[in-house]
């Protein structure tokens, strides 16, 4: 069997310790990250060209958003995978770990800015763009197009899918409430230098949440919306379908429901591409997994991860895997079941035998993990004496759903958006040994947000939670009133006081040691009261051709820098 | 046949009216509301804000907070002016979406029943001119199993065997990326697959149509009569039988339009076909709903009329309908 | 539409219709097969609990994706699961839907079809208009939507499928009634002061039976194909609960499709076998009760 480069050899913590930063230092610590942006390494570049590396890369996504358009409507995957390559950010988010601390290892990236100056600490930066940098369509990116952009990007007419990363900018709430001529927060100085001001000290609101969310902005051209009404800025075409960003590939064409097609940009502030194409295909999971192996597509994700280590097992392809932060839970909704809801996840997390079911179904991508705040270095990541350990016990989920008074022929409706899969289908056995009922209900895709995040329409949900590594962030899960409305993912409406009170109280400790242990007694308070079964750590997985160069292993994602699209290429066949 | 003519057309309005009736009631029935088809899930993409106020104006803009009745009056007004609404997911007005994809589900359908029809009637003839030898058992068989497969397993193994392992055929798309799009070539080569999985149930039924008729046109007065005046069995066949029998078989072709349509939800997914059931699939899965009942009007309104077609065929063909 | 000419003034000796229908569908011999292997297929579905070696929603993360051996016979799926019991479950499940879906929608297409046949005049006229509107649309769209719609589960399909898959024999039904609702017998019916009910029960229906029971079978392949198309799309049987056309759903992918055979061979031979039988059997019905093609393809 091929060995897949990252993560099966990695032990787990230590992968997470080298992956993240210290959190509490980085809270406290001075942060001034100035680094140049990564460049490339000059060889590897000559040795790409040398070999005749070049070509169209052609990758597969699932289907995508018929509308394209960077400041909103434009969510998901399959629009990550057309925009990034066309855009750039200012500096590039974490793509996990603990945000901008000032460790040179895992810091920011900068990339449109070219120096980050904290000048209020962890509240007012002055940012320094670079000067050398044009649009696609040949005019200067300046300081206005960032000053647009994060305008945009909170405006309330524009209807934007991102804003709740930026809303802690001082004015941005209003303006995505209410509306306005400017963002308070957002201020040009000069043509080349901008003035980020945040309401509230937030170390990591620089770069959004450092999680995900810091992903999915772009800086946007202002004259791409040029006398364009506010509420028509997510439609407005050209740039909803062929937008103008600075990146290395510009946008060729869009065949709605078949692919997208990018052209080198020639003039790329970091360099010409290697290809000449980057073609996104669009296509069912079957078809993806075809064209993979067919060799029509040269990277995609895996429609399974038995698919992922099948298919990673032929000769001309390789599986790929890393960690992410990313910690499956089955929530129990505690609106609906009341005083059962904390007796039946207690009862999970003993009928489950998560060990087993991952080594059996995930191929070492997925890790079992039951403390909330693993995912973070030092003293804070080990978990605190008095946390109870779950071992698959049957009976003993049994004797807590009776001593609870469980009525045992109750069905929980175990709500999902996509079909269950072996995991899934696996812990549902379980939980039938141990007398707990359970029944799929499949929400199509688009009704996430009403039936989940809204109207929390469920019994069990098996989501990730507490994947940030912001403190603040990860509260929105469970503080009281952080429902979907105020940004928050709390979706059930949990309300705890006592649990609200030592986190606020933690988060506003000024002494580090005992802000430490303030944290890590916050799971102890949760383990006896919050509704949730925590199972496992989801890695990401993907399959590529052995053709195709530059994506893996060049792409360190572990070090937090963005795909480098213009080193991608493929080799001749 | 004047006669036939305008009263079958003279339903044609009262079938629109009532496809429109049963198209706006269905989806009136979707319970949830769709204005959050606007922001996307999934925990990996972050979410949106829905902002109270947001959700009302929102609301009133898609006109979603007046009585039943009232948004059918409205809708139906909009209609006729040609206006089916604009797409939830993309505000793009609905009528252009369909109207690109309708080409793409005509060209295929329109390949699919040809094929299916070639197919079919040859086998069919050649079924019931040698009825009841090895050759009929065998293809009669064959067709039998056709029909009895779910037509995505069909697919899915053609595009295993012809695309992964052959490699003679694209696996899915319309055209190969980055090449010129169009009705030209690479477009046919890209029909290969989703055209034939389309077809394979259709050939089963055109076949067993082919040969119940060419049977029943082999032993009628009239070929008797071609065979005791000397001709030659193959002339026979030719002249009299093909002629005879193919007929009435032409006229189903608008028949198995419905069963087609249907089928291309699942065959225009498997395949990236950017046609109608591409769009209503794709559609149905986002909650899109003015998009989705833009297919389903459009997909009845095209099956209204191939029934038409074939309603007036058959009385070309066969007199005796005119008067019933 | 013909009338059956021998079913009054003929001279052959005393036999009902059904009973001539009956011997001369015994003598078609692959309808007799095709009924003795649904006959099968039935008494499976029925005695699944018994039949099946292991609980089919028994998971055994163990046991994954194996070809068959000595302890799962037919092999196991993704999860572990025992295909042979999924396979005989599968069979009680796929058979429910298309028998459950039949009879619903046989029961409409009966009373609106002789409604509409028997009454005529202006309730044929909306009745019948009714039904071209709904066959205007596509069966599998309409089940598509309105299961999106209501929610997938056993229960919807079957529902859903019944409701709307009823036009092709009401309008067999209809005219079959309006082709002996003129004939001398009911006419000498209704003149000795038979009611219209009694009419219509006990020498319409009868005679319609026919071709209903052609499309019957027609209905009942559709209803199990259309139950693993909806699978295929997600909106069929909820999972984990077996049926046909979810097990070979689940088989979709090519790695399945090329090193597990198993997966799809099993139930995409059972759908075939059942579909194959049961259009056996309507053949066999087609030839015994004399119907012709385009009606029932209809």
């Amino acid at each position: 069997m091929k060995a897949y480069l990252n993560g099966h050899n990695i032990p787990r913590r230590t992968f997470l310790k080298m992956s993240a930063g210290a959190l509490a230092s980085s809270a406290l610590a001075a942060c001034v990250p100035t680094a140049a942006p990564a460049e490339p390494a000059a060889e590897e570049m000559g040795d790409d060209a040398a070999s005749g590396c070049g070509g169209e890369v052609v990758v597969a996504t699932a289907w995508e958003n018929p509308l394209f358009n960077p400041l909103c409507k434009s969510a998901g995957t399959p629009a990550r995978h057309v925009f990034e390559p066309i855009f750039n950010r200012l500096f590039e988010a974490m793509d996990w770990g603990p945000g901008p601390d000032c460790d040179g290892e895992v810091g920011l990236t900068l990339s449109l800015a070219e120096k980050v100056e904290e000048v209020e600490k962890n509240r007012v930066w002055m940012v320094d763009l670079r000067q050398d940098v044009n649009w696609h369509d040949g005019r200067p990116f300046t300081a206005d197009d960032v000053v647009w952009t994060y305008y945009a990007m909170l405006h309330r007419d524009v209807a934007p899918t991102y804003a709740n990363q930026f809303l802690m900018i001082k004015g941005g709430k209003q303006l995505f409430s209410e509306g306005g001529d400017s963002l308070e927060g957002v201020q040009k100085i000069d043509q080349y230098t901008v003035r980020i001001e945040f309401e509230e000290p937030d170390p990591l609101g620089i770069v959004g949440s450092p999680v995900s969310f810091g992903r999915y902005w772009y800086v946007t051209p202002k004259h791409g919306w040029e006398g364009v009404p506010l509420e028509k800025v997510g439609t407005h075409e050209p740039m909803a379908m062929s937008p103008i960003g600075t990146g290395p590939f510009k946008m060729g064409q869009i065949v709605p429901r078949q692919y997208s097609e990018l052209v080198a940009n020639e003039d790329y502030f970091l360099g010409k591409p290697l290809a000449d194409k980057y073609i996104t295909r669009f296509l069912g999971p079957e078809a993806r997994d075809a064209a993979l192996e067919s060799g029509e597509v040269v990277q995609t994700g895996a429609s399974s991860l038995d698919a992922w280590d099948r298919l990673g097992r032929l000769p001309h392809l390789t599986a790929y895997t890393r960690p992410t932060t990313l910690l499956f839970a089955l929530d129990v909704n505690d609106t609906r079941l009341g005083d059962m809801a904390h007796p039946v996840a207690e009862a999970i997390r003993y009928a489950v035998d998560i060990e087993t079911i991952l080594r059996d179904t995930s191929y070492g991508t997925n890790t079992p993990s039951s403390y909330i705040f693993e995912h973070l270095l030092g003293p804070i990541g080990e978990a605190p004496d008095g946390l109870r350990r779950y071992d698959y016990n049957t009976e003993k989920a049994r004797e807590v759903l009776e001593n609870a008074g469980w009525d045992f022929d109750t069905e929980l409706e175990w709500v999902y958006w996509r079909p269950p899969n072996s995991l899934d289908l696996s812990i549902q056995a379980q939980l039938l040994d141990a007398g707990l009922k359970t029944k799929f209900k499949i929400i199509d895709v688009a009704s996430w947000t009403d039936e989940l995040a809204i109207s929390a329409n469920y019994d069990l949900l098996f989501e990730a939670w507490f994947y940030s590594t912001d403190m603040q962030e990860m509260f929105t899960h469970v503080g009281c009133g952080w429902n979907f409305n105020s940004a928050g993912r709390n979706f059930d409406g949990y309300c705890n006081s006592e649990l609200d009170d030592a986190w606020q109280a933690a988060l506003a400790e000024q002494d580090p040691e005992a802000q430490i242990e303030m944290y890590r007694n916050l799971a102890l308070i949760m383990q006896d009261k919050w509704p949730w079964a925590p199972l496992h750590r989801r890695g990401m997985t993907t399959m590529v051709n052995n053709r195709l160069q530059g994506v893996w292993p060049h792409n360190d994602y572990q070090r937090n820098v963005r795909v480098p699209f213009e080193r991608m290429c493929v080799t001749p066949a | 046949m004047q006669q036939y003519l305008l009263r079958r057309l003279s339903l044609i309005p009262i079938l629109l009216l009532g496809i429109t009736l049963m198209t706006f009631f269905m989806f009136n029935l979707a319970p949830g509301d769709p204005v959050t088809a606007l922001i996307k899930p999934g925990v990996l993409d972050g979410f949106g804000q829905g902002d109270g106020a947001n959700l009302e104006a929102l609301r009133a803009r898609y006109g979603l907070d007046k009585p039943v009745i009232v948004r059918y009056l409205v809708w139906l007004r909009e209609l006729l002016k040609g206006n089916l609404g604009y797409s939830y997911n993309t505000d793009q007005p609905v009528l252009e979406t369909i109207a690109e994809a309708i080409p793409a589900t005509l060209l295929l359908q329109a390949t699919s029943i040809g094929l299916a029809l070639i197919m079919g009637v040859i086998l069919g003839v050649i079924t019931a001119i040698k009825q009841y030898s090895r050759l009929d058992h065998f293809l009669t068989f064959l067709a039998l199993f056709g029909i009895s497969l779910p037509n995505f397993f069909i697919a899915l193994i053609a595009m295993y065997v012809f695309a992964v392992k052959l490699n003679w055929l694209p696996i899915a798309g319309m055209w190969t990326p980055g090449r010129p799009i169009g009705f030209n070539l690479d477009l046919l080569h890209h029909m290969v697959l989703p055209a034939t999985a389309g077809a394979i149930i259709y050939v089963a039924s055109y076949m067993r149509y082919a040969r119940a008729s060419t049977l029943d046109a082999l032993s009628a007065d009239f070929v008797v009569t071609a065979r005791a005046k000397g001709l030659r069995e193959r002339l026979v066949v030719m002249r009299h039988v093909l002629r005879n029998a193919l007929l009435p078989i032409v006229t189903l072709m608008g028949l198995s339009l419905p069963g087609l349509l249907g089928g291309s939800f699942i065959i225009e997914t498997i395949f990236s076909w950017n046609g109608l059931g591409l769009l209503g699939y794709r559609a149905l899965m986002s909650r899109d709903y003015p998009l989705l009942m833009g297919v389903a009007l459009m997909v009845a309104t095209l099956i209204l009329l191939a029934n038409l077609i074939t309603d007036i065929a058959y009385a070309f063909v066969d007199p005796r309908v005119r008067y019933e | 539409m013909q009338a059956p000419a021998e079913v009054f003034g003929s001279a052959s000796p005393p036999d009902s219709p059904l009973g001539r229908a009956a011997r001369r569908f015994l003598r078609h011999r692959l309808a007799l097969v095709g009924a003795v292997m649904v006959i099968f297929l039935l008494i499976v579905a029925a005695l699944a609990h018994v039949l099946a070696p292991y609980d089919p929603l028994d998971v055994n993360t163990g046991r994954r994706m194996l070809p068959p051996d000595g302890q799962n016979l037919l092999g196991t799926d993704q999860v572990g699961r025992d295909v042979l019991s999924r396979l005989i479950y599968g069979t009680r499940v796929s058979m429910s839907v298309g028998i459950v879906a039949v009879s619903i929608q046989l029961t409409i297409a009966f009373i609106l079809g002789s409604l509409s046949g028997y009454l005529g005049g202006k309730p044929d006229m909306v009745i019948m208009r009714f039904t071209d509107v709904v066959m205007t649309f596509p069966t599998f769209v309409l089940v598509l939507i309105l299961v999106s719609i209501v929610g997938p589960s056993m229960y919807n399909v079957m529902l859903v499928f019944g409701l709307f898959a009823w036009p092709g024999p009401a309008r067999l039904v209809r005219g079959q009634v309006l082709s002996l609702r003129e004939q001398d017998f009911i006419l000498a019916a209704r003149v000795v002061g038979v009611g219209d009910w009694d009419v219509l029960r006990r020498h319409l229906l009868p005679n319609v039976l026919g071709p209903v029971s052609v499309a019957a079978t027609l209905g009942m392949a559709e209803a199990i194909l259309t139950e693993a198309g909806l699978s295929f799309l997600g909106l069929g049987v909820r999972p984990p609960t077996p049926t046909w056309g979810s097990m070979i759903g689940d088989a979709r992918f090519t790695y399945v499709l090329a090193d597990m055979p198993w997966l799809w061979l099993v139930p995409g031979v059972a759908i075939s076998f059942a579909v194959i039988c049961i259009n056996f059997i309507g053949d066999g019905l087609r030839d015994a009760f004399d119907v012709r093609g385009r009606q029932a393809l209809e």
